[in-house]
């Protein structure tokens, strides 16, 4: 006879078809800076009522760190697609024979395929993003600028925030406490995690400046490497430089972050030609 | 003999020369305490309030140090400047990191100055080279006018300055030079228009403490906020500079007079000097500034007028420096009015209880708040101001039965003088009554009041942070550091304290007079500090006001230079 210490279980019918029914993805209209920032602005709107939920500080953590593993996610996707230089990084790598077959069967976009190749990825700490930079792109970490690499391990601090709050509804524990600092933190092991505010506001500021961080470098990094690359002939003309140059801009001009005059193309174009000595 | 190039009458002690600064110290007891414990091991915080002889006795110290060889290695920096860095807490991620790389760089180029000066003895070799020592001051000099130059040699930098490798340079000076130990005295640290930099300042300070090696930092009085790793009296004692013991002070204040002024030019009496011994409230620069305006009031005959004129100068001038957070710290605007409110309401208590005392022996310059069970953080936020701003002296507590505390503060006396609070009812003025009266024991107990009974309702309400709507929704903000709305998900706007600071009308600088702020405003393109600051050719534009020549335009800049450095200090 088998030994029952507390209720029995009821039957529960869950379609997760159902979850995902009618509710398509903005993804393909906004770039990956916009994606983010319409995704972050979710969470900041839930902040006013962390004073009376504390609960909700927890999801806002979880939900900011998600917004940013969604923009490298994308991000590097449709780098993989236009440059040629990640796309060769790409070659070797393993594809899920599932995500061929979908990409053949029902979406039949090459982005479908390039975003499988990140299946297997995680964004949610400094070592899995420097690795994926690395290893879709070609960029090394000692070639990152020093603000961005701060701002990572800042990020590095959040990530292992949301560690506790994923796998221990809060709790903090030894291999966090060690990460996030042991000398000030080993008395909060066994504490739970309270995130207020305050709290809120810095951790999606540092998500934030991540991605403005990444973004800005980004776009500086592949634009020069395709210059020194001889992927494309450059006339120094926008008129004929137009639509290779525009690819770039595009993914990662922001409709919020780049809304100012010396963000416009035509702006940026001439910087670029400056720093590439075609005054 | 008076040398001609000397200033005799400067108040600041950074622009005096280590001549002068050995020369006109005046060493009392209580200087000598001080003197020993900078020079001794351990790291110390030397607490006191802007004037009171922070910068003159790290000053001394390290002339000392550096002139007998049995003392330790002194390495002397100030970091008045850091207020330049501040626009990078809106413009850069790694501001903290860039401001961290400065504090460590701006303590190499001060061992670098020791070492020359060392070194007309017995040359040292070359410690670090003259390629890395030029990277090093281009950096410090580009941050210190708010610019970071993103190459490889500033990012080298970020890469490679760091605690340790700053020890063993000073191990390597220390064994030298034969030193068994060494002082880094920091100077200027009160940080207090950016709390972000002051917590990472406070973190170095710990981590530079190491064997045979101790820093000491000067810090404004109501600092408490020394990050969540330093422990002041465990990692860093505090030793207070700011005194208002009557018989010592007046024997040191009386000595810099005779130091600074010599006393065959003081035609001050003997009992006016007293007074104003007094009235500048335990602070040197006050007192010497108090001097300077009494000798050069020639013109009035009257012993008094000339006398009410200083104090009504001098209080003018405490009010508009207190007045003054209202424009650096913009969300205490109302906490700032209120605590005026508060300080005039303590001002009349005491002036009245002298009043009833007038024909007794005792005076009451004591006043007692009455300590609540639950801290109200904006409150004690008030009295540090007050603090900070030399306005209050802090007693400390005492209890009056159970669960009865009192907070026990002095306010400056100057305005206790100026309410007439010790002429024993008397309308006329007599120094030697007056002070007969100051020089009374004090009453066994403070004027002990509730600060709520001091304020009217109105008063209490606005004991909050003035905090601006979001730009995007017009919500109001939940937090002082807030950083997104909550309401619509917008970032906040939050200017930079440096940046409001060039914003302010060349009309509302104190320092200037009305005719010269004029001739700006009308003849030149000049309209704000950051008009003049940042200027190619600032001097040629100012003498576009007809009768500003050379010396008036040069001493208008030095002066708003002046101006800025009070302002964001």
């Amino acid at each position: 006879m088998f030994l029952e210490i507390n209720h029995s279980a009821s039957s529960v019918s869950f379609d997760t078809k159902s979850c995902f029914e009618n509710s398509p993805s903005v993804r393909e209209e906004l770039s990956p800076i916009d994606l983010y920032w319409k995704n972050i602005q979710v969470m900041n709107k839930l902040m006013g009522g962390v004073v009376e939920n504390p609960i909700l500080g927890l999801l806002i953590l979880l939900g900011s760190v998600s917004a940013v593993e969604s923009y490298f996610r994308t991000l590097i996707c449709k780098i993989i697609v236009i440059d040629k230089e990640a796309e060769k990084k790409c070659l070797n790598h393993s594809l899920a024979y599932g995500a061929v077959l979908t990409s053949i069967q029902h979406s039949k976009k090459i982005e479908d395929v390039a975003e499988a190749l990140l299946e297997g990825c995680s964004f949610a700490s400094k070592k899995n993003i420097l690795e994926s930079l690395k290893n879709f792109i070609g960029i090394n970490k000692g070639q990152l600028p020093n603000e961005l690499t701060s701002t990572l391990e800042d990020f590095e601090k959040v990530c292992h925030l949301r560690h506790c709050a994923v796998h221990r509804f809060g709790v903090l524990g030894t291999k966090n406490a060690i990460s996030l600092d042991f000398e000030t933190h080993s008395v909060e092991v066994g504490n739970s995690l309270q995130i207020g505010v305050d709290e809120i506001d810095n951790i999606v500021a540092i998500c934030t400046n991540v991605i403005k961080l990444t973004n800005n470098y980004l776009f500086d990094f592949l634009i020069k490497r395709m210059v020194k690359s001889n992927h494309f002939n450059w006339k120094w003309d926008l008129r004929s430089d137009k639509t290779q140059f525009l690819k770039y801009y595009n993914l990662f001009y922001s409709d919020h972050f780049s809304n100012n005059e010396r963000y416009k193309a035509k702006q940026i174009y001439n910087q670029f030609r400056r720093a590439e000595g075609n005054v | 003999m008076i040398d001609q190039n000397i200033n005799y009458w400067e108040e600041r002690a950074d622009y005096i020369k280590d001549q002068q600064i050995d020369d006109w110290t005046v060493e009392t007891d209580d200087f000598k305490d001080l003197y020993k414990l900078i020079v001794a091991p351990g790291a110390k915080m030397i607490a006191g309030p802007r004037g009171t002889g922070k910068t003159h006795l790290m000053r001394y110290a390290y002339n000392q140090c550096i002139s007998d060889k049995n003392k330790p290695l002194p390495v002397y920096v100030t970091y008045g400047k850091y207020y330049s860095l501040e626009p990078f807490l809106t413009t850069k991620a790694n501001a903290k990191k860039i401001f961290h790389t400065w504090v460590l760089i701006k303590l190499v180029l001060g061992l670098q100055h020791s070492i020359k000066k060392l070194s007309s003895d017995k040359a040292m070799p070359i410690w670090i080279k003259d390629e890395e020592l030029n990277g090093f001051k281009k950096f410090s000099k580009n941050a210190e006018k708010g610019h970071y130059a993103e190459n490889d040699i500033s990012e080298d930098i970020l890469r490679t300055i760091h605690i340790e490798w700053l020890h063993n340079h000073i191990r390597k000076c220390m064994d030298f030079f034969k030193r068994k130990r060494c002082i880094l005295l920091l100077d200027d640290a009160a940080l207090t228009l950016t709390p972000e930099y002051l917590t990472e300042f406070f973190d170095i300070f710990r981590n530079l403490i190491a064997r045979n090696i101790s820093p000491k930092a000067s810090v404004y009085p109501g600092t408490t906020d020394y990050g969540p790793r330093l422990h002041l009296g465990h990692d860093a004692k505090l030793a207070n500079v700011w005194k208002i013991d009557f018989e010592n002070k007046k024997d040191l204040l009386h000595e810099i007079a005779r130091k600074r002024f010599q006393s065959e030019k003081l035609d001050i009496p003997e009992n006016i000097l007293n007074l104003l011994t007094i009235a500048s409230f335990g602070i040197p620069r006050t007192f010497i500034n108090m001097i300077n305006d009494y000798l050069s009031e020639k013109n009035i005959n009257s012993q008094q007028k000339r006398f009410n004129k200083i104090i009504e100068t001098h209080s003018d001038y405490l009010r508009t420096e207190y007045r003054s957070i209202k424009k650096k710290l913009t969300q205490y605007g109302s906490i700032i009015d209120v605590g005026e409110k508060l300080f005039d309401s303590v001002i009349n208590i005491l002036s009245e209880a002298n009043n009833k005392l007038s024909d007794k022996n005792t005076k009451q310059i004591y006043i007692g708040f009455e300590k609540s069970n639950r801290a109200n953080i904006l409150e004690e936020r008030m009295l540090r101001f007050l603090i900070e701003a030399g306005l209050f002296y802090p007693k400390g507590e005492v209890s009056h039965g159970k669960n009865r505390k009192y907070v026990r503060f002095i306010p400056h006396l100057l305005f206790l003088m100026q309410q007439r609070a010790f002429s024993a009812k008397s309308r006329g003025f007599n120094p030697d009554n007056i002070l007969e009266f100051i020089n009374r024991k004090n009453t066994k107990h403070p004027e002990r009041k509730k600060i709520q009974t001091l304020l009217d309702d109105e008063d209490i309400s606005s004991i909050k942070l003035d905090l601006p709507l979001c730009s995007n929704c017009s919500h109001e903000r939940l937090s002082e550091s807030q950083k997104f709305c909550h309401n619509c998900g917008t970032e906040l706007i939050n200017e930079s304290k440096y940046q409001e600071c060039m914003k302010i009308s060349i009309n509302e600088l104190p320092i200037l007079t009305k005719w010269r702020k004029n001739k700006i405003l009308e003849e030149t393109d000049i309209k704000t500090i950051g008009d003049l600051l940042h200027h190619s050719t600032p001097a040629s534009e100012l003498r576009k006001g007809k009768g500003i020549g050379e010396i008036k335009s040069e001493d208008i800049y030095k002066k708003t230079l002046s101006y800025v450095k009070e302002f964001l200090s």
